[in-house]
């Protein structure tokens, strides 16, 4: 998911579901060749109608990123994101330069984030992927839609809205009844190709207390704070 | 299922703000609390409340409120969820306000 202080209108809008009308029932994908990106424009192979929210996903020197388009195009070669996700870290660039990709791109018909935890502690928080990040699953406490929430601050001059602060959360109900320690937590966005029912991890990092759960009923809560760049 | 809070000390921003969140649909919402055991689960730090995944994940000491403002309580509450909307506002005893949007705010 990208985020921005200048597409934060946008942004808000995506997450919260003010402007999905024009968004596909189901998902579908499509991949483009012969594309290049510089910034937060992508120049595509051929002409492309896309819809507004629709995850556009590249990889660039090895590094796969994520995007969401800002706004809808009709038989257009240049798309615009909002900000592109890195695999692996918790930051979200807006510098971004390659040429001869492939681009896919998914129709969704909403955003959605998943939280996954691990009792293995990681040791390279930058190079975890989804194989080496062993989810707990469980005694319910496996992966789950995260719920998302924005603060919007009015700016003082009353004509820009600013997003301050981010967050993904979710809280788990422990039903074992031997201790369970959770020490690092998973993001993954939604499935990102048709073919794969799988998700791509878009970061993981150590949960601030890595809590131990002890008791039949007890409640987990893991909150994520996604930072801006 | 969305909550708007009503946000007097956004974190790391000068203003007045509104935080909104948007829950998955599967996310639970008790039909009824009691108010003075969950404040004091919330002193706690470790919750018990089946069925009240929502109203933790919002009041937990490390959950949406305390990452997104400095302030102890909300200014106004509103949800599209009634019984949400009452057990927020009674644990932070502030008063149900109106729905926003990003735009209004």
């Amino acid at each position: 998911m990208a985020i921005t202080q200048n597409g934060s209108k946008s942004l808000i809008k995506s997450l919260f579901g003010y402007n999905f009308a024009a968004t596909a029932a189901s998902a579908n994908a499509a991949l483009v060749t012969g594309s290049s990106v510089s910034g937060l424009t992508v120049t595509l192979g051929s002409a492309q109608s896309v819809a507004a929210n629709t995850q556009v996903i590249l990889t660039v020197s090895s590094t796969t990123y994520v995007g969401l388009c800002s706004a809808a195009t009709t038989s257009s070669t240049t798309l615009v994101v909002d900000g592109w996700f890195t695999q692996g870290t918790t930051t979200v660039t807006s510098s971004l330069t390659g040429s001869a990709l492939t681009v896919a791109l998914v129709a969704q018909p909403l955003p959605a984030y998943y939280l996954g935890l691990s009792s293995a502690t990681i040791t390279n928080y930058g190079q975890t992927t989804e194989s080496t990040f062993t989810e707990l699953t469980a005694s319910g406490l496996g992966r789950a839609k995260a719920t998302v929430a924005v603060t919007s601050v009015s700016t003082p001059t009353g004509s820009t809205n600013t997003t301050s602060t981010i967050t993904l959360s979710n809280t788990w109900t422990y039903t074992g009844s031997s201790a369970v320690t959770v020490n690092d937590i998973a993001v993954y966005n939604a499935p990102y190709v048709a073919s794969r029912s799988n998700d791509t991890m878009l970061f993981c990092t150590q949960v601030a207390s890595a809590p131990t759960v002890t008791t039949n009923g007890d409640q987990l809560v893991v909150t994520e704070t996604i930072s801006q760049s | 299922m969305k909550v708007q809070l009503g946000n007097p000390k956004p974190i790391n921003e000068d203003g007045l703000g509104v935080t909104y969140i948007d829950f998955p649909d599967e996310v639970g919402v008790a039909d009824s609390i009691d108010v003075q055991d969950a404040i004091a689960q919330v002193f706690r730090g470790q919750f018990n409340l089946p069925g009240s995944e929502a109203l933790i994940m919002i009041i937990a000491p490390n959950g949406i409120w305390k990452s997104h403002s400095l302030a102890e309580s909300p200014s106004w509450v509103w949800s599209d969820n009634e019984k949400l909307q009452e057990q927020l506002s009674a644990i932070y005893g502030c008063p149900v306000g109106e729905q926003t949007t990003p735009e209004d705010n």
